[in-house]
């Protein structure tokens, strides 16, 4: 509330332009109650000095600081810059490529205690279907990996591995549940992505994982050959033939091995008069 | 602060702060002198200060050396006259009111230069010249008290 004892504040602070809407109005109400009041406000705003915009500092350049100089960066051509990115993208695809690699390694394995043939693979991803086996078909077995893996569970796969190297296929069919044939294991399966042979109609199998493995087994075992030949005191000529000796008698076990199971799928039929003997194998 | 902020401050705010100089000195030269002065701590302290507050910290410092050099005038007691003659019939006002304004001392005239000049508030100019608000309300009042009644003797000469 304005009174004639603070009335000069006001004033003063209407010459300053602190006085906010409401005080200023209630200022001038006030003036207009005493316009002898008016005189002294005219004073008051009198005191309100103006800047004298046409003095101006004459020496302004000699305030101004230099600024620094630019740095002048020639751009390489697209050229160069084609040829960075090729570089980079081949090698980073080789490097994707080194990855996924070591990564992959499959197994197939035929579970026949639950009549189901059931794949394993390393990497869910890549299992898929496997055809429906007959009963003398023999499981085919694929090549090795040769990969190497440095990974502990997939050591610890390993070694199960070579503890079940004889590990037996059993392929029965649900008619007849009967072990036809059997196959020892001397390689690391893979190919869980290839058909079986006699495939009339896919089935899909359950698939589980299984830890990544590797077939350093195989290279250990021709390190073991060599280094088994390399011990005996004989000359080269002689572990040469040697090794061919060995070579040939693998390949005439194999042929036997393979007449063997052919018999297994074969029969003996005699017909005597109106009765038939038939003798399986 | 950058080079380029930095002369950014000098082309926007050297005549402002020259024409404060000057009547806070009442010398060109001293007002050169300080300005010069001014930008120098400024570009010294650029790492310090942002652009914004810029202005604000080249007025406190023009305060600063137009209050030391008040204060240097005052121990060699020298004092400018005032005019008091004034054109018969036809007094220029902003004449009366700059020498109403050399009436004031250092800091009140500063005070009141950086409320009309600039228009700074209350706040703002305590921020300037290191004092409170309440002390900036009372020594501005009090010159413009000092201003009115000057140039109401002065009407009433005339």
């Amino acid at each position: 509330m304005i009174t004639w004892e603070n009335y000069e504040e006001y004033m003063m602070m209407h010459t300053d332009g602190e006085l906010s809407p409401d005080e200023e109005r209630a200022l001038m109400a006030f003036i207009e109650q005493h316009h002898e009041l008016k005189k002294e406000l005219a004073a008051f705003d009198l005191t309100r000095s103006v800047a004298d915009n046409t003095q101006v500092y004459a020496n302004k350049e000699a305030l101004l600081k230099p600024l620094p100089a630019k740095r002048i960066i020639a751009l390489p051509t697209w050229g160069r810059y084609s040829i960075a990115a090729g570089i980079a993208a081949i090698i980073f695809i080789s490097l994707f490529r080194y990855q996924s690699a070591n990564k992959i390694s499959e197994v197939a394995v035929i579970d026949t205690t639950s009549h189901k043939q059931t794949a394993r693979t390393a990497t869910p991803a890549l299992a898929t279907t496997i055809a429906p086996v007959k009963n003398d078909t023999p499981v085919s077995v694929a090549p090795p990996v040769a990969r190497a893996v440095a990974h502990t569970d997939m050591k610890l796969a390993v070694k199960e591995r070579r503890n079940k190297q004889q590990q037996v296929l059993q392929v029965i069919t649900p008619e007849q549940p009967v072990v036809k044939e059997v196959i020892t294991i001397r390689e690391l399966p893979v190919a869980a992505t290839q058909k079986m042979p006699s495939a009339n109609e896919p089935v899909m199998q359950e698939i589980k994982e299984l830890p990544a493995y590797t077939t350093v087994e195989v290279a250990d075992d021709e390190a073991k050959k060599r280094s088994f030949l390399d011990r005996l005191p004989i000359d080269d000529l002689k572990k040469q033939q040697l090794e061919n000796i060995a070579g040939s008698f693998a390949g005439a076990y194999h042929d036997v091995n393979k007449a063997k199971q052919d018999l297994y799928s074969k029969s003996i039929t005699i017909k005597v008069e109106k009765r038939k003997l038939i003798i399986g194998f | 602060m950058e080079v380029n902020e930095y002369n950014a401050c000098v082309k926007e705010w050297a005549d402002a702060l020259f024409r404060f100089a000057c009547k806070c000195t009442g010398h060109s030269d001293d007002a050169h002198d300080v300005v010069q002065n001014s930008f120098e701590v400024l570009w010294q302290k650029r790492q310090d200060v942002d652009k914004a507050k810029g202005k604000a910290f080249l007025f406190q410092v023009a305060y600063n050396q137009s209050v030391d050099n008040f204060r240097k005038r005052s121990k060699v007691s020298y004092k400018e006259i005032p005019e008091e003659s004034t054109t018969p019939g036809n007094p220029d006002l902003k004449k009366i009111l700059d020498r109403a304004l050399s009436q004031l001392d250092e800091q009140a005239r500063a005070l009141v230069l950086l409320k009309d000049y600039e228009g700074y508030r209350y706040e703002e100019i305590a921020q300037i010249t290191g004092l409170t608000d309440a002390q900036v309300k009372v020594y501005l009042h009090r010159a413009r008290k000092v201003l009115k009644d000057y140039l109401v003797s002065v009407e009433n000469i005339i």
